[in-house]
């Protein structure tokens, strides 16, 4: 059943001209932009979300996830040809991606990246088959307490994972979940944050406020380092594409290890793919014979963090399509695709919609195959993205944002909301606050708000309802001690480190 | 633009002084009070706490903004006590970033602010053309101190990003852009 669902889904799209040639151009730009330093794959599809708008679902899908996993591949571009990470994916990449370039293997380095990424991708989506139905059918027994208690969790995992403190990302979380009440309430129509504005009655867009937060506000705290001279940035030759196919096949045991560690760790709400790949690279470090080889152009180092990072696209899926929790910032994105078509992710979508959860799977297989084909075609050229000069790029990438704010609903109010939220994401930047959980706000904040007045409406107003679920019970201990870890771990170290101090100075 | 990371991981930032604290204290308190008023001051909104099963509207609302303002306050107290416990004066004095550095982002944000009545006036094609054409010309010069080279950069580059945006967003998306 599955199988024939995504094997139709499939055969939809390859026989669609108009869906084949979305795909491709998505892959196309994925990669592009992957490549240009500065832009990153939240960036990359904050900017093109707009564009997806006025197709159907199934084709906006398609062409955002062909952004989604060529940005990741063509984030390791730069890592490997330039030694500055395209995506935050590729951190770890140029750790042996950069040293194998400078050695004159450039392109075998990026036909390791890109074979990884693809075989990774397809590891992951494998996973995201696998498990995405069964979690969705354990959460189709979830009712009202369980949803809240999910989204606390959800909400609370998002901030405990993002850079910085975690109490000031939970605030941050805590802005966007207020940023979600603005506008009518659902339940009884009266109006909240609203100062009797009709810019904001309609709520505030999910679209707007990724553009600006992770569009605008990029291009804001870069254009000062945009405006310094620089030298001109001098790609290595490519040489050689293909590795000798005995080595390369002699990778498999690190291409399934961070496969399945990037899966795994992706899958966790708000671990991320920097976290994935930093972790693929440090357990291969461990296990290597020769782990010496590593920083001087191991191709394991290669390898194995890139397999990491497209697979853990499949593990970020995960929770997105089966509870509704975005796994980081880029399904946060993708999330607002979804629901800018009338489409909620979670559990009922796999009863509701199975064919538009077969199309996730098939879009993914696609993007996956696309950027293997695209990636290889373009490895020979794709240096020259890099001589983009950067403040052309971010001029461009303005005048992006704001007719892409625009486009949306064709209305000017959303271009003000989107410039309110790139002024935001730039203050955020300023105070070293995390900017990822003021969108994880948003999107948790109606899930939240819906599942918890019914939880007490059935509750008849009293707060027992959450204690008699096991399930809502486990997740708000969790979140609280995810909240109260980070607080107390400090004092607990101070009072481990006294007692030590104390016991050496008693045997002294 | 991205910074090297292996330098990244080398030098980690330093730790948030006690003004960065207060900043961060006062960005959520001015928010919480932006918030606050907006509830309070609402009368149907106050009137549905309470009124029945639901817990209303406001119930949400007021606990985000109860723990926010939590939050806030103990930010700002951190703050003010690090301040005052702190004998290191250059410390204190630290500022959060250097004034010159956001007048280039607060250029392209008022800039942008004006952009849609420009668009109203003269379409979108020329408006565009206004915005990025004058940004990349000045940045060029910025960057290579070449007058000229930086206008033809300018004059090339708006006539491409105008007409790109022109063919996917006015022709392919027909979004009626002025």
């Amino acid at each position: 059943m599955l199988f024939s669902d995504f094997l139709s889904s499939l055969l939809g799209v390859l026989a669609s001209p108009y869906g084949m040639g979305l795909a491709v151009l998505g892959t196309l730009l994925g990669i592009l932009l992957g490549a240009m330093p500065g832009v990153s794959s939240t960036m990359a599809l904050a900017i093109l979300l707009p564009v997806s708008f006025t197709m159907d679902p199934h084709l906006a899908i398609l062409f955002l996830l062909s952004v989604f996993v060529a940005s990741v591949y063509g984030g390791s571009i730069s890592a490997i040809l330039i030694n500055i990470p395209g995506t935050p994916g590729a951190i770890v990449t140029q750790l042996d991606g950069y040293p194998m370039a400078q050695k004159g293997k450039a392109g075998q380095a990026l036909t390791y990246a890109l074979t990884s990424s693809t075989i990774g991708g397809l590891i992951g989506l494998l996973l995201l088959i696998l498990i995405a139905p069964m979690m969705a059918a354990a959460a189709l027994n979830f009712r009202s307490p369980e949803f809240a208690a999910v989204a606390v969790f959800g909400l609370v995992l998002l901030a405990y994972a993002s850079p910085g403190s975690t109490v000031r990302g939970m605030l941050v979380g805590a802005l966007g979940l207020l940023c979600g009440m603005v506008g009518f309430d659902s339940l009884t129509d009266i109006p909240r944050f609203t100062f009797d504005s009709t810019l904001l009655e309609g709520g505030i867009d999910l679209v707007p406020l990724c553009v600006g937060l992770f569009g605008l506000a990029e291009v804001m705290k870069n254009l000062v380092g945009a405006a310094k001279p620089v030298g001109q940035t001098l790609a290595p030759k490519i040489g050689k594409l293909m590795p000798p196919w005995r080595e390369m096949l002699g990778h498999w045991k690190t291409l399934l290890r961070g496969s399945f560690i990037g899966a795994g760790v992706g899958a966790i709400p708000a671990a991320g793919s920097a976290i994935a790949v930093a972790i693929a690279y440090a357990q291969e470090v461990r296990l290597s014979k020769r782990p010496e080889r590593f920083g001087q152009g191991a191709e394991e180092g290669v390898v194995a963090p890139e397999a990491a990072n497209s697979s853990s696209i499949g593990g970020t899926l995960i929770p997105m399509m089966t509870l509704g929790i975005p796994g980081d910032a880029i399904t946060a994105v993708l999330m607002g695709s979804l629901l800018i078509h009338g489409l909620r992710p979670g559990p009922n979508l796999f009863v509701e919609n199975p064919q538009f959860v077969s199309g996730v799977y098939a879009s993914f297989f696609l993007a996956l195959v696309l950027t293997l084909l695209v990636g290889l075609l373009l490895m020979r050229w794709v240096s020259w993205v890099m001589k983009i000069p950067a403040h052309v790029l971010l001029v461009g990438i303005s005048v992006l944002c704001l007719v892409g704010a625009f486009a949306i609903r064709n209305s000017a109010a959303d271009i003000y909301v989107m410039l309110f939220f790139g002024l935001l994401g730039y203050l955020l930047n300023l105070l070293r606050l995390p900017a990822a959980p003021l969108a994880f706000g948003l999107i948790l904040g109606p899930l939240l708000e819906e599942n918890l007045r019914r939880s007490l409406i059935l509750g008849r107003g009293s707060w027992q309802v959450f204690i008699g679920s096991p399930i809502a019970v486990t997740l708000i201990v969790l979140s609280v001690v995810a909240i109260a870890l980070p607080i107390l771990a400090p004092g607990f170290v101070r009072i481990r480190d006294d007692v030590r101090r104390a016991r050496t100075t008693y045997y002294q | 633009m991205t910074a090297d990371t292996s330098d990244q991981a080398q030098s980690a930032p330093p730790a948030p002084s006690p003004a960065q604290d207060l900043a961060v204290g006062l960005f959520f308190a001015v928010f919480c009070a932006v918030g606050w008023y907006s509830l309070l001051s609402g009368e149907t909104l106050m009137a549905s706490l309470g009124a029945g099963l639901d817990p209303g509207p406001a119930f949400l609302p007021m606990l985000v903004l109860g723990l926010l303002s939590l939050g806030a306050a103990l930010i700002l107290i951190k703050g003010f006590y690090r301040l005052a416990k702190s004998r290191d004066r250059d410390e204190n004095r630290r500022p959060i970033s250097s004034p010159g550095m956001h007048g280039y982002a607060m250029a392209v944000l008022v800039t942008l602010a004006l952009l849609p009545s420009v668009m109203g006036w003269l379409g979108f094609v020329p408006a565009a053309f206004l915005f990025v054409f004058p940004w990349i010309a000045w940045l060029a010069w910025q960057r290579t101190r070449r007058p000229w080279r930086s206008l033809l950069a300018g004059l090339l580059y708006a006539a491409l990003i105008s007409a790109f945006l022109y063919l996917v967003f006015v022709k392919a998306l027909k979004v009626p852009l002025g």
